[in-house]
């Protein structure tokens, strides 16, 4: 199974993170990679804009605290777009009020997980999970 | 002959003074009746008049008194209009057509007009104050108000909030108004901003350096970064719990205010109740077992649906069995029951812990409350558990209670009302 999932991510599944906070970033983006995953990297909405656009990673993790745009408008700007609006979005964020979480599943997020509640591990199992259930 | 002749005059002149006395003594007589008839009509003429004058003083004290009440009535009106003037609030009273026939200055300043402008009529006939239309949308409701209230959003770009208390004005029995009371909640909705503002902050500014040392102590401890030494693999196992609890509070605490924000929604689905139970209380063996508790259920195999909401009554019920294994000692026992009683299911929880200390009882379930023995027994512990606990049961109807004795042990109990769909 795990070998199954290293064949399958190594084989180019591409991520993009998109956090602020430069340690979390480094950190989760060590483990997709440590994990075969191909990683990218946006501090905010606009610079994750122009890599969607340039590099269509298979999924997106998304935090929602965002310098500019947020990750709602940034959530609900994509899933407009016919182009980008199929990347399955993963939110990965602090904010875990019910109403948040409502509003970004509302606005098409696949999943919702709370930093603080998920080990690295379990992310990278969430990841490959939304990645098998969108392309396999 | 001569004789008799003389005899017989004086027979006659005395019969005839007797005649003339006789009549004198009947006049008199009448005389005397007359006088005293007229002087008792006089006597009852008198009485009467005394009555009469009488009546005339009482008729006059009555007027005074009438004039006295009614300046009573005036003073007590003008009175009670200079309370209304007077109010804080705003306040609007109308009669039985909803017009206006009162509009306090508050009032006024609040709807930026003056009461002669609305007296009289009612207030959908004044579209010159479009402030007015949404208050008019709102009493123009055909309902029986009996003290209802709105929030009135009357100047949206000030960001002024009010809260408006529709209720009639009765008299006696009747219904002879209404009144419109406009309080100012500005301050309270700024405060309501802030907290949630504050959750806001908590959340994301606790939990995200909360969230690096979890997953940096996280993957250390499965080798990401390389094998770790017995030593290296403890110490950071250490770490990683303390963080973990830090989590945990910081979760509770959101919880808590989601509570105080009346914003901790159940949601009811329809399961297995039994099946539910037994299942959290499984999720505590392993850890009932590290202190070589005895864990024991006495759930009836049989399936018992209920309505609840099992991500909240799996928090309440796992707050109760941890403290029941937290502060019982090593081989103690913690068993847990359910049972039908009435409408509702009923769960015990009985350890054989150290007990709640009786001065502290009627504390236990208060918010950051936690006994004297307990802080003794672990030093961690967030005060929240009971309180969660309470709320979440509650919410679902049910009721909380417990019997304690220190040194011998606790039994908390709680009801959920079985509610079918």
């Amino acid at each position: 199974m795990e070998k199954k999932n290293k064949i399958f991510s190594g084989g180019g599944t591409s991520v993009l993170i998109v956090e602020d906070d430069e340690f979390l970033r480094k950190v989760i983006s060590h483990k997709l990679a440590s994990e075969g995953f191909k990683v990218f990297e946006a501090i905010d909405a606009q610079i994750a804009l122009q890599l969607i656009k340039k590099e269509r990673p298979h999924l997106i993790l998304l935090d929602l605290i965002l310098p500019g745009i947020d990750g709602f408008g940034f959530l609900e700007m994509i899933k407009k777009d016919p182009n980008l609006g199929d990347i399955p979005v993963i939110v990965l964020s602090n904010l875990g009020q019910k109403e948040d979480q409502d509003r970004a599943m509302a606005a098409g997020a696949v999943d919702y997980l709370i930093k603080a509640n998920f080990t690295p591990a379990e992310i990278v199992q969430k990841v490959r999970d939304a990645v098998r259930k969108n392309y396999l | 002959m001569e004789r008799s002749e003389i005899s017989q005059k004086r027979e006659k002149e005395l019969q005839e003074m007797d005649r003339v006395a006789k009549m004198l003594i009947r006049r008199d007589f009448v005389l005397n009746e007359t006088r005293e008839k007229r002087e008792k009509e006089l006597e009852v003429l008198q009485k009467r008049t005394k009555e009469l004058e009488e009546l005339r003083e009482a008729l006059t004290n009555m007027l005074e008194d009438v004039e006295e009440a009614r300046r009573k009535i005036a003073a007590e009106e003008n009175k009670t209009r200079a309370v209304f003037i007077s109010l804080t609030d705003g306040l609007i009273v109308f009669d039985e057509d909803k017009k206006v026939t009162l509009v306090n200055p508050r009032a006024e300043e609040i709807l930026g007009l003056k009461e002669r402008q609305l007296q009289g009529r009612k207030i959908k006939e004044n579209p010159q104050f479009p402030v007015l239309s949404k208050f008019s949308q709102l009493i123009d409701r055909p309902a029986k108000w009996t003290g209802q209230k709105y929030d009135l959003n009357l100047k949206e770009p000030t960001g002024q909030f009010f809260e408006v208390t529709v209720t009639s004005v009765i008299q006696g029995k009747e219904i002879i108004g209404l009144m419109a009371i406009l309080h100012d909640v500005s301050r309270e909705k700024q405060i309501a901003r802030t907290k949630t503002e504050f959750i806001s902050i908590a959340a994301h500014q606790l939990r995200t350096p909360l969230s690096a040392t979890k997953w940096i102590l996280k993957m250390l401890l499965d080798g990401d970064f390389g094998p770790l030494t017995s030593k290296q693999s403890e110490f950071a196992t250490k770490g990683y719990e303390i963080n973990e609890r830090m989590i945990d509070l910081v979760n509770d605490l959101l919880d808590v205010a989601r509570i105080e924000e009346g914003k901790f929604g159940i949601e009811f689905t329809q399961q297995n109740f039994n099946e539910f139970l037994r299942e959290t209380v499984d999720s505590f063996q392993q850890q009932a077992d590290m202190k070589k508790i005895e864990l024991k259920c006495n759930i009836p195999d049989v399936p018992l649906i209920a309505q609840f909401d099992s991500l909240k009554l799996q928090m309440a019920i796992a707050n109760l069995i941890k403290n029941a294994i937290d502060y019982t000692p090593v081989r103690g026992r913690v068993r847990i029951t359910s049972s039908i009683e009435g409408n509702a299911v009923k769960v015990a929880i009985k350890d054989t812990g150290v007990g709640i200390p009786q001065q502290q009882q009627k504390r236990i379930f208060s918010k950051f409350f936690r006994g004297d023995n307990a802080i003794r027994m672990q030093t961690e512990g967030t005060g929240l558990g009971l309180y969660l606990a309470r709320n979440i049961v509650e919410s679902h109807g049910g009721k909380i209670w417990f019997e304690s004795k220190e040194g011998e042990g606790t039994a908390f109990y709680f009801t959920i009302p079985i509610k079918k769909l």
